[in-house]
């Protein structure tokens, strides 16, 4: 302790010493010998960089206007001292009044453009950022939040040798659905009472959009999390859709109904408007008549059915010009957005400057100037960089964080000089903290919501939160968390019962029968999951006169496969394909033909069928689409291009496996499930004597695909199936506890479950050994 | 301390725009544009303390409203920890000591962390005549160069001890941060002394529970937002089942008040806390009133006084002039319990009565 002391006044003192002598060279005194020459003290480099916003909002164009002008001035200022100085050039473009596959060929193939900023929109962005991913033009997305779009195009894009082009300043919508879900979660907890134990009917809604596929993708995994329970999970194409929604929902809530939160995914002042009219006709007031106002009676209603929403973007200006119903109509509602963390001090100096809050993509916007700025500086005095996007990654990965805030004008000042100096300090920016992962780089790493409230037509921030927090942040719930440390707690609570041992037959056979339920080029991951599964059970001893295997045979050699011959569940995985005997091409069957084929019934289309045997082992797995009854009106896993209810339904299946059972056509069978809302099929499957069914998504989920290929331009597996096929190989001697603590810890987005187990055995004591691998 | 290095460095090059080299001496050229010269106003804050919403926030707001009344520039940084924050402060004394040019500069601190490296080292801006200090909030007078203020809370908080009785729940935490600084020592004081000569208005008088959340010195003006859930309940526990709900919390404890602003929010109920520094009325009905701290106009007043060379050498401020005050939220008038609107207690009078308290406070 003592060494390190001295150590650090020695270097105070080497500081000292080094800053004298700095000081001594600029001031040394001039002779009569000195000649005066006069020069230019500084060069200035135009960058044009490209902006795609949303100008057809007159509010958000004049503000972004405003924000880019601040920004430019305090830019241009702050480099006075240098000798190297950016002159930014702004080119702007409407999102919405472009062709924007056009318009994102012609700006990505620009040689003379630095970078382009946006669009803001999620959905725009996936139609212009595969042009800048061939030209590996820099893309800054100041407030793209889906998490498809950001995992297909930056993080997945980052393997060996392949260089980052997209750099997202805000993290994905999966943050600000947790937000959401966390604060309802504490909100139920701190109230207290038994909560836990009570009904709950919250729902959620969300636009039919890309951006609002992440919510509908994660909200009910979140929920399940932190203890929230969804009656309904909807999607809306129009504010007058969502009126309908919401007040269906409403509708169907039961009279005595206490938990009843529902969130809502919003687009605009407009959307919260709407839904505080349904919600005063619910509750019989006439939204038109003032004399129905009460801020105390709304109160009570909003504590009796909270609705939080996602709503970025809103201004004191966009509700006001709603008219006085609706700055009547909104007091009290609440919501959360992506936003600057409080401690830049950005929020407040906006406000003393433009006497209003910033939006979140004002916030946001400035900084993805700010990077462009600091990036292009950067490159110019670094000719060993080769391009933007290599600055900006040596930019924003220091962890030397000493420059502190650098959005104003002296802070600018501080960190371009240190950049002049050939100092490379770490910044933050309007929003915080401008760092993106070291390994995939172009995800966020920091990004700080607010929790809004609107009152008499204003804004008002009540908190801030952040997945990391900090000291005026509070951190984000960590769901997922949750379950990596307690899923064995969770299993245990579940399935650690007494169970009434069942006397199986000893085994004699074991067969699997492998499915696939979709088909075309989009689905060429169940293609890949099937052939996966049966590929490993290939290399575990088995012949293929004891698999049947149901595929579309459409991937391999599908025209739009580069990879000819070829299906793979990675990109530098081996080619499953390859020497695959497919029984069957789903094209030529039903879901009847499946339950036949299980059954054992030979027919013209089902000549291969399983044997009846009551010691053999049965491996049934399924991947493709599924639907739920809440959602698509049929508790089903889909059938190619069959509609709803004429797919694999859960009561077919249910009914052709207890008739296996009751004619004893096999001793176990172990059924896994990879299609959304796959909990409803599981639990159609209980009280069947010898079934066990591990699924991989709840009730109201969806199941996630894994590792988008961008030679493909599809996703190449699923995340179950991977998860399921990673640890029945590493681990096969495992028990069924293994595999199903294994599955929920690293399947995120949904959850795994575990049905029948009742019915079926011990699963501390048994594994799924006699399924996987043959018996010698 | 490489990067301590760094940065001392890189601040330096600031101060310069000519070069030299043998007998050759570069100067720009005549009409070029030239980097500011306006004056320059740096903040360094306590360590974390930006975003409090209140105190700190305040500060800042009071300095950008002057930049830009004046026309100033401005640097806030807010340090991750107090030895960040001291090489900032190490930083700006040799930029300003060493300066060779005419730009007037004004460094302000508002945090009592950095108490020790002022005081030892003020005198060493005595060599540059554009730079001046401002610390605050202190009692005692900088000897050497530098202004200082100091506002006296004990009549406003008085106040708010007496609004205590008319619109609390039936238990009144006071939470201070520690029992040694001597803001919050003094607030703390007011608000018993305020609450103790009051009246009891309801049938079932209202019980002030006071507590400290460090007992160290400096201590306690941090919390996470979990602590702060648990004091709330354990408050909680001194009020029989079914009543649990009626606490309100005074949190004077600077910025750790927010985490209780946070926990009690979301539980949506009313009358839960007292609003301190900043006017919280504004933001939702769980605050029946505040007790204000006015340090965003006292930052306008200081900074204007600076310009014009008129920025007096120590000062104490209070009730009296206005500096501090307690409010009734606007939206608490719709309330059951409007005793206050109702002019059962006269704000005026009682105003009069804790500006009398204050003086004679500060007298002793």
């Amino acid at each position: 302790m003592r060494g390190k002391m001295a150590d650090g006044r020695w270097m105070m003192w080497l500081c000292a010493a080094l800053f004298t002598i700095h000081c001594s060279l600029f001031t040394s005194c001039r002779t009569e010998d000195d000649k005066i020459i006069y020069q230019d003290s500084r060069r200035w480099v135009e960058k044009t960089v490209a902006v795609v916003a949303p100008l057809n909002d007159p509010i958000m164009k004049a503000r972004l206007e405003r924000t880019a002008e601040w920004m430019l001035k305090s830019l241009h200022n702050a480099q006075l001292h240098d000798t190297l100085c950016i002159d930014l050039k702004l080119e702007w473009y409407d999102e919405y009044g472009n062709d924007l596959k056009s318009l994102g060929e012609r700006l990505a193939n620009r040689d003379d453009l630095l970078a382009v900023i946006g669009p803001f929109d999620s959905d725009n962005v996936e139609q212009l950022a595969p042009y800048c991913q061939q030209t590996k033009k820099p893309l800054i997305l100041p407030t793209a939040t889906s998490e498809t779009v950001i995992r297909r195009f930056a993080i997945t894009s980052t393997g060996s040798g392949q260089q980052p082009f997209l750099w997202s300043l805000t993290e994905t919508d999966v943050s600000l659905s947790e937000v959401m879900m966390s604060l309802y979660a504490n909100f139920l907890a701190i109230r207290g009472g038994t909560w836990h134990d009570r009904e709950q009917y919250s729902g959620l809604f969300a636009p039919a959009s890309t951006y609002g596929q992440t919510f509908v993708e994660w909200a009910p995994f979140q929920a399940t999390e932190v203890g929230i329970n969804f009656i309904t999970c909807e999607q809306y194409t129009s504010t007058d859709d969502l009126r309908k929604r919401v007040r269906n929902y409403l509708d169907s809530l039961p009279p005595i109904a206490m938990e009843t939160a529902h969130f809502v995914v919003a687009e605009d002042a407009e959307q919260i408007y709407q839904i505080a009219r349904v919600r005063s006709e619910w509750w019989g007031a006439d939204p038109d008549d003032p004399s129905y106002d009460n801020p105390g009676r709304n109160d009570i209603r909003l504590m009796w059915a909270p609705v939080y929403y996602a709503c970025s973007n809103l201004t004191d200006e966009g509700i006001q010009a709603l008219g006085d119903r609706c700055v009547a109509l909104t007091s009290g509602y609440q919501g959360f957005s992506p936003y600057a963390d409080p401690m830049t001090g950005f929020e407040m100096s906006y406000e003393t400057r433009f006497g209003t809050k910033p939006t979140f993509a004002e916030c946001k916007f400035y900084d993805a100037l700010l990077l462009a700025a600091f990036a292009s500086n950067y490159l110019e005095h670094h000719q060993e960089v080769q391009n933007l996007n290599d600055a900006i990654i040596d930019i924003c990965t220091t962890n030397n964080l000493l420059s502190g805030f650098a959005w104003s004008e002296a802070g600018m000042e501080l960190y371009l000089s240190a950049l002049e100096q050939g100092q490379l300090l770490g910044f933050k920016g309007a929003c915080g903290s401008v760092q993106f992962d070291s390994e995939c780089y172009t995800a966020a790493l920091n990004t700080t919501y607010v929790n809004w409230i609107i009152n008499k037509g204003h804004l008002y921030h009540q908190s801030y939160y952040s997945t990391q927090g900090n000291a005026q942040t509070s951190q984000t719930l960590a769901s997922w968390n949750y379950i990596m440390k307690d899923a064995e707690k969770l299993f245990d609570s579940r399935y650690k019962t007494s169970i009434i041992p069942i006397d199986y037959p000893d085994l004699t056979s074991q067969y699997a029968v492998l499915v696939q339920g979709s088909n075309g080029w989009s689905n060429y991951r169940h293609e890949a999951d099937v052939l996966s599964i049966y590929q490993m059970l290939k290399h575990n001893g088995y012949d293929d006169d004891h698999i049947i295997l149901v595929t579309s045979d459409d991937a391999a050699n599908a025209t739009k496969n580069s990879d000819k011959g070829a299906v793979r569940t990675d990109p530098d995985g081996k080619n499953l394909y390859e020497g695959a005997v497919i029984d069957y091409k789903n094209a030529d069957l039903t879901p009847q033909d499946i339950c036949n084929i299980l059954k054992g019934v030979k027919t013209d289309k089902t000549p291969v069928v399983l044997p009846a045997d009551a010691g053999q082992n049965v491996l049934l797995f399924w991947s493709g689409h599924g639907r739920s009854e809440a959602v698509n009106g049929a508790n089903e896993m889909a059938w190619r291009d069959l509609p709803a209810g004429q797919g694999m339904t859960a009561d077919l299946l249910s009914q052709t496996l207890q008739q296996m059972a009751d004619q004893k056509q096999f001793r176990q069978m172990l059924v896994c499930l990879e299609p959304c809302y796959s909990a409803n099929m599981g639990a159609a499957l209980e009280g069947i004597t010898g079934v066990l069914a591990i699924c991989s998504a709840g009730p109201y989920e969806q199941s996630f695909a894994d590792s988008w290929s961008n030679e493909l331009n599809v996703w190449m597996c699923d995340r179950f199936s991977r998860n399921l096929v990673g640890h029945v190989s590493s681990m096969p001697d495992g028990t069924y506890r293994d595999l199903y603590l294994y599955c929920a810890q690293h399947t995120l987005g949904s959850h795994v479950g575990i049905y029948n187990n009742m019915n079926f055995g011990n699963l501390y004591a048994t594994g799924p050994k006699d399924f996987f691998v043959k018996r010698k | 301390m490489k990067k301590s290095l760094s940065f001392i460095l890189l601040a330096s090059m600031l101060l310069t725009c000519c070069t030299k080299e043998g007998n050759t001496i570069y100067k720009p050229t005549p009409g070029e544009e030239q980097p500011a010269t306006t004056p320059l106003v740096t903040v360094i804050y306590g360590p974390n303390g930006l975003g409090d919403r209140s105190y700190n926030d305040l500060i800042y707001k009071g300095v950008e409203m002057a930049a830009k009344q004046y026309g100033l520039r401005t640097l806030q940084l807010a340090p991750e920890s107090e030895a960040q924050g001291l090489i900032y402060l190490e930083t700006m004394f040799r930029q300003m000591e060493s300066a060779s040019d005419t730009v007037r500069r004004l460094f302000i601190t508002p945090s009592p962390v950095y108490d020790d490296f002022i005081r030892k080292n003020n005198k060493r801006l005595e060599k540059n005549p554009y730079a001046d200090l401002l610390y605050l909030e202190t009692s005692t007078p900088l000897e050497g160069k530098g202004s200082t203020f100091y506002i006296d809370y004990y009549g406003a908080m008085y106040m708010g001890g007496c609004m205590a009785q008319y619109c609390s729940n039936f238990l009144l935490s006071l939470i201070l941060a520690n029992p040694y600084t001597q803001t919050v020592v003094e607030a703390g004081e007011g608000f018993e002394a305020g609450f103790n000569d009051s009246p009891s208005v309801y049938k079932n008088p209202i019980t002030l529970h006071k507590r400290y959340l460090s007992n160290e010195p400096g201590g306690g003006f941090t919390i996470a937002d979990s602590t702060a859930t648990r004091i709330y309940k354990e408050e909680s526990d001194y009020l029989p089942e079914g009543m649990k709900k009626n606490v309100t919390i005074v949190p004077i404890c600077g910025g750790a008040m927010h985490a209780f602003y946070r926990v009690i929010r979301s539980m949506n109920t009313s009358e839960n806390y007292v609003g301190i520094d900043g006017d919280m009325t504004v933001d939702t009905d769980c605050c029946p009133y505040a007790i204000l701290k006015h340090i965003d106009k006292v930052m306008v007043d200081y900074v204007g006084m600076w310009l014009n060379g008129t920025m007096p050498k120590h000062q104490t401020l209070g009730l009296a002039d206005g500096t501090t005050d307690a409010i009734i939220g606007y939206d608490y008038k719709w309330k059951g319990t409007d005793k206050l609107w109702q002019g059962v207690l006269d704000m005026d009078s009682l105003r009069q009565v804790a500006i009398r308290k204050e003086e004679e406070r500060y007298e002793r």
